[in-house]
């Protein structure tokens, strides 16, 4: 009997902790991304990256910095957020990995960062300036966004995956598509990117 | 025959590896604390493809969720029973669902089939009810007195149920050489010697190297030396490699760094 008890007690405190779900698999956090080109007199100025962020991820920032729970993300809280939950990724070239005809550009900084809550979805909102000034010959730009490391993945939105501002004097063609020449996650995974070329009409 | 497929599946668990998912969140951890991801054991796109479905399915069933509230209609309820199924069982494929444990309390302890229907049963229901009650529990902590984030607190949460495991497997061990020397049971001593090299040089080998290079040893010892491989080994290994592994990511974050891992750019792809 009493073994019994030790048994049925050592079981349920086995099924307990053993049993508890790991997710080991990569990824953890899922990116939708749209990306708004922007373009002045000259040329492309830079582009305006827009992610929305799963459920799980949504939650667990909301709950460390939606102090107040209202389900609105007011200054003090952006400013929170900014800091302690995407500050961090500029080591990571901020997940957005720009070539210019070619040539790597690094995303020194970034600005006007907002963050907001739309149906309980969090959406990180910033500005990458890039200036490239058009010619009479393309300039081929391609726009990566993925997280080395592969903890996050950053796809596409189906719906209006990029738009163009301001490109009435330019010629320009814009893809999306796999880029075949990257590699991530143990050469497993080749990251979206936008593929852009442009040129003075 | 039979008896020897089902060791041989149970083995095949153990080549599961258990020393990936350190990574920290880039968002949420400072640089200093980031390291590289640890290398799959087996590459191939379709595990990947299988992540994004869950993901999918996860959304699927968040949106349904949602509608069945706003709507208050039986007919999302019923598709999000449908995505809840398939999303089951997808999701206990995975590792971490402790179908080897399992099997080997089966193997162990012979139950019968209504025993055996009934253990299945309360393995998913606990599982789910661990779950519930992991999450609300740290949920109702951050809420009263503990300051730390949601992503600390799930690290010390993992650390304490991984050093719980090992406690338990130790726990197991112990009364079986216990039992052992007091009953004389049919067991020989030099299975448990067996079982307890094998258990120590698992643990050893995960904790010095690479997952693939330790199970390999340890198998190849764990076969030469004919251990019994029963439940308790799942135990005890199981814990002591996950608790390692979780602060292992300080071992191997300066292993990286002094193999040169030291900027951002050798993270980089080619």
């Amino acid at each position: 009997m009493k073994h019994m008890v030790i048994k049925s007690v050592l079981m349920v405190s086995w099924l307990l902790f053993i049993l508890i779900e790991i997710t080991w698999g990569h990824p953890h956090v899922f990116i939708a991304q749209n990306l708004k080109i922007v373009f002045d007199e000259k040329g492309m100025t830079g582009f305006n990256v827009y992610w929305k962020f799963d459920d799980m991820f949504s939650n667990m920032i909301c709950e460390d910095h939606d102090l107040n729970k209202n389900g609105i993300l007011e200054k003090t809280e952006i400013a929170s957020i900014k800091t302690k939950a995407f500050s961090y990724i500029a080591e990571f070239n901020y997940f957005i990995y720009v070539k210019i005809d070619g040539t790597p550009f690094k995303v020194q900084f970034v600005t006007d960062f907002s963050a907001r809550l739309e149906n309980g979805k969090l959406i990180y909102d910033f500005f990458i300036p890039c200036h490239i000034s058009a010619a009479k010959n393309f300039k081929h730009i391609n726009i990566a966004s993925y997280d080395p490391n592969y903890y996050s993945t950053i796809y596409f939105t189906e719906q209006h995956p990029f738009t163009i501002e301001n490109n009435d004097k330019f010629e320009v063609n814009a893809l999306i598509k796999e880029d075949k020449a990257t590699l991530i996650y143990y050469d497993m995974v080749n990251p979206w990117a936008l593929f852009l070329d442009f040129r003075l009409k | 025959m039979k008896k020897i497929l089902i060791y041989i599946f149970l083995l095949s668990f153990s080549f599961i590896p258990v020393s990936i998912g350190n990574t920290q969140n880039p968002f949420t951890s400072k640089p200093e604390n980031q390291h590289m991801t640890p290398e799959p054991l087996i590459k191939s796109k379709f595990f990947v493809k299988i992540i994004f479905w869950q993901q999918q399915l996860r959304e699927k069933m968040s949106k349904l969720i949602r509608e069945a509230k706003t709507e208050k209609s039986m007919t999302p309820f019923f598709i999000l029973i449908v995505s809840a199924f398939a999303y089951g069982v997808i999701h206990s494929v995975g590792p971490g669902h402790g179908k080897a444990v399992a099997l080997s309390y089966i193997l162990s302890c012979k139950p019968s089939f209504s025993q055996g229907l009934i253990f299945g049963n309360l393995v998913a229901f606990t599982h789910g009810f661990s779950g519930i009650f992991f999450v609300l529990t740290v949920k109702y902590l951050l809420q009263t007195s503990i300051s730390a984030s949601l992503e600390t607190m799930t690290s010390i949460t993992q650390i304490i149920s991984y050093s719980l495991i090992t406690c338990l497997g130790l726990i197991i061990f112990f009364t079986s050489i216990y039992k052992w020397i007091k009953n004389k049971t049919s067991q020989t001593p030099y299975k448990i010697v067996c079982q307890s090299i094998y258990n120590s040089n698992r643990s050893w080998y995960h904790s010095l190297s690479r997952c693939g290079y330790g199970d390999v040893v340890c198998h190849i010892s764990g076969f030469n030396l004919a251990g019994d491989f029963t439940g308790h080994n799942h135990f005890f290994w199981y814990g002591f490699n996950h608790y390692f592994d979780c602060h292992g990511r300080h071992v191997r974050q300066s292993r990286c760094s002094l193999s040169g891992f030291q900027s951002q750019q050798d993270l980089n792809p080619t």
